[in-house]
């Protein structure tokens, strides 16, 4: 089975940590403290290390200039409210964009990964539009729906269709064929067979598909504010690199990154959480 | 469903939808919807083979250049952050960070830095889809059969054999699934990277027609960049199915009773 070979490869190297973390019921916390310090000391250290290098001017602050000015700024452009409603902004054309995709992207997923016909049909096609940028449509969407928050829907809305799609197929098709044939042997009722032979086949996948997306429909978001200047944290990046203000520059870039790292830990936790029974988790865990 | 009913259904559909297409559009006076036969038209005059030299070539080669960089890149920095967890350990959050953050942030810095030249343009395709694959090989490194290794140790065999026998052909699969990932990634850097600051290539076409109002040329363009994204997909599943092929990861062979 290679379910089981996959499971003894894994615990084997983890194993001596368990054990000992078993010893005492402070032990596990300690331990954990001591795990974050060195990546906390990273992070500090390279901080330290650019500020120093670049306050001294060994380092030229013509593009870079010392974290703490960045740090300034990110606080001064939170405080005064700018910074937080470009956010809210950008989370609206990721949310609304991302969202039409969940719904189309799932219910086209759901009738493809039934019909293996119709759905070896539309592969063809499928193949040839999935690899189009969405970003190479910016110029048609331009002149067709314009610089704001229409261009962001859409397109956000086609870039996260693709992952959210295919993996709902897969998961589709992964549904356990004896399992579907004892249903319809026992005559399970729909809502019965929905919720214990279609939901742990295909969340799974989907949820895959679905956090892949949640990255996807942000990368979108901000490159459609920057290119094409739609309001939301991308634009503002670009309006201050143009202004020569590279540590507001600097500030809304980090300000993206850190929102791209809450939406991804949000997304793996909520995978985590709802596939806590599902193999792929079990195996993380351990 | 027989074999050939299989391979022949994606053309029919493709076939199909393209026909539907054609005859759908073929009376539009829609201005941004043209006929299908007028943008094959234009893919003609455009794409065979006028502005292959002069728009398709520049954007291909910086491209190439680019991905070849972030493979390197993330291949050697892969490796070595695999080999020492420590470190890899240490560095967490900042590849965490630079993981997260949209890959076209790269764009207003390196405007900056490098002008709106070639080499900025490579410089941003390389470090903007390094990520997947860094991490990838980080992954493919890490899960190093112990078992091979150790025998490898046994055998006597120094770190840059057990680098190049054990290490680097087990990670390869992950290697080539996180050049999968980057793709698209380098891809879509390409085109943003034409549509900001550029005098050549697809992305600059596509802007350019847009912006004298030649609906027909920019679907073109549109088209193009199907049939490239295609053909690159084609080939690095071709490249995979080789690399599982030839390679058969130590870890699965080890334990085979």
């Amino acid at each position: 089975m290679s379910a089981d070979r996959a499971v003894q490869g894994h615990a084997a190297p983890v194993a001596p940590g368990g054990l000992r973390g078993r010893g005492s019921s402070h032990a596990p916390r300690r331990r954990r403290w001591g795990a974050a310090l060195p990546p906390l000391a990273s992070v500090l250290g390279t901080l330290v290390l650019l500020e120093v290098l670049i306050q001294t001017r060994l380092l030229s602050d013509s593009v870079l200039p010392p974290p703490s000015d960045i740090g300034g700024e990110m606080a001064a452009s939170l405080a005064d409210g700018i910074a937080p409603r470009l956010m809210l902004s950008t989370l609206q054309g990721w949310a609304v964009g991302l969202g039409a995709a969940v719904v189309a992207g799932a219910a086209l997923g759901l009738l493809l990964g039934s019909l293996p016909t119709v759905e070896r049909l539309m592969s063809g096609v499928l193949e040839f539009v999935r690899p189009i940028p969405s970003i190479a449509l910016i110029p048609l969407c331009i002149i067709v729906l314009g610089i704001g928050m229409e261009t962001k829907y859409l397109l956000v809305f086609i870039g996260s269709l693709w992952p959210i799609l295919i993996h709902t197929v897969l998961g589709t098709r992964s549904v356990d064929l004896v399992a579907r044939d004892t249903c319809r042997t026992y005559g399970v009722p729909l809502a019965g067979r929905i919720r214990h032979l279609m939901l742990p086949s295909v969340a799974p996948q989907f949820l895959t598909g679905l956090r892949i997306s949640s990255a996807i429909a942000l990368i979108v978001a901000i490159t459609v504010e920057l290119i094409v200047g739609a309001p939301g944290l991308g634009k503002q990046v670009n309006v201050a690199q143009q202004a020569g203000d590279t540590a507001q520059m600097w500030a809304y870039i980090s300000l993206i990154g850190v929102l791209g790292m809450v939406i991804n830990a949000v997304f793996m936790r909520m995978e985590r959480r709802v596939l806590h029974w599902h193999d792929s988790q079990r195996l993380e865990a351990a | 469903m027989t074999a050939v009913v299989r391979l022949l259904l994606p053309v029919v559909g493709l076939a199909a939808a393209v026909t539907a297409w054609w005859f759908l559009s073929a009376g539009s006076t829609s201005f941004y919807f043209p006929p299908l036969a007028d943008i094959a038209e234009a893919f003609a005059d455009n794409w065979l083979f006028e502005r292959v030299g002069s728009d398709l070539a520049p954007s291909l080669g910086r491209f190439g250049l680019g991905l070849l960089g972030a493979v390197v890149l993330g291949v050697v920095a892969g490796v070595l952050l695999g080999r020492a967890p420590r470190l890899q350990n240490a560095f967490q959050p900042q590849l965490e960070f630079l993981r997260s953050t949209p890959p076209v942030l790269l764009l207003p810095p390196s405007l900056l830095l490098f002008g709106t030249g070639s080499g900025m343009k490579v410089f941003v395709i390389a470090l903007g889809s390094v990520w997947p694959i860094l991490l990838a090989t980080i992954t493919g490194v890490r899960a190093s059969d112990s078992i091979a290794l150790d025998m490898g140790r046994v055998f006597g065999l120094g770190r840059t054999a057990l680098l190049r026998h054990v290490v680097l052909p087990n990670a390869l699969p992950s290697v080539v699934a996180g050049i999968r990932s980057a793709l698209p990634i380098a891809m879509v850097l390409m085109v943003v990277t034409e549509l900001v600051a550029s005098t050549d290539g697809v992305g600059y076409f596509i802007l350019q027609a847009q912006q004298s109002y030649d609906i027909t040329d920019m679907w073109s363009g549109v088209l193009l960049l199907g049939f490239v994204g295609m053909a690159l997909s084609l080939a690095l599943a071709w490249i995979e199915r080789r690399v599982q092929a030839v390679v058969v990861p130590t870890s699965q062979g080890g334990q085979k009773k």
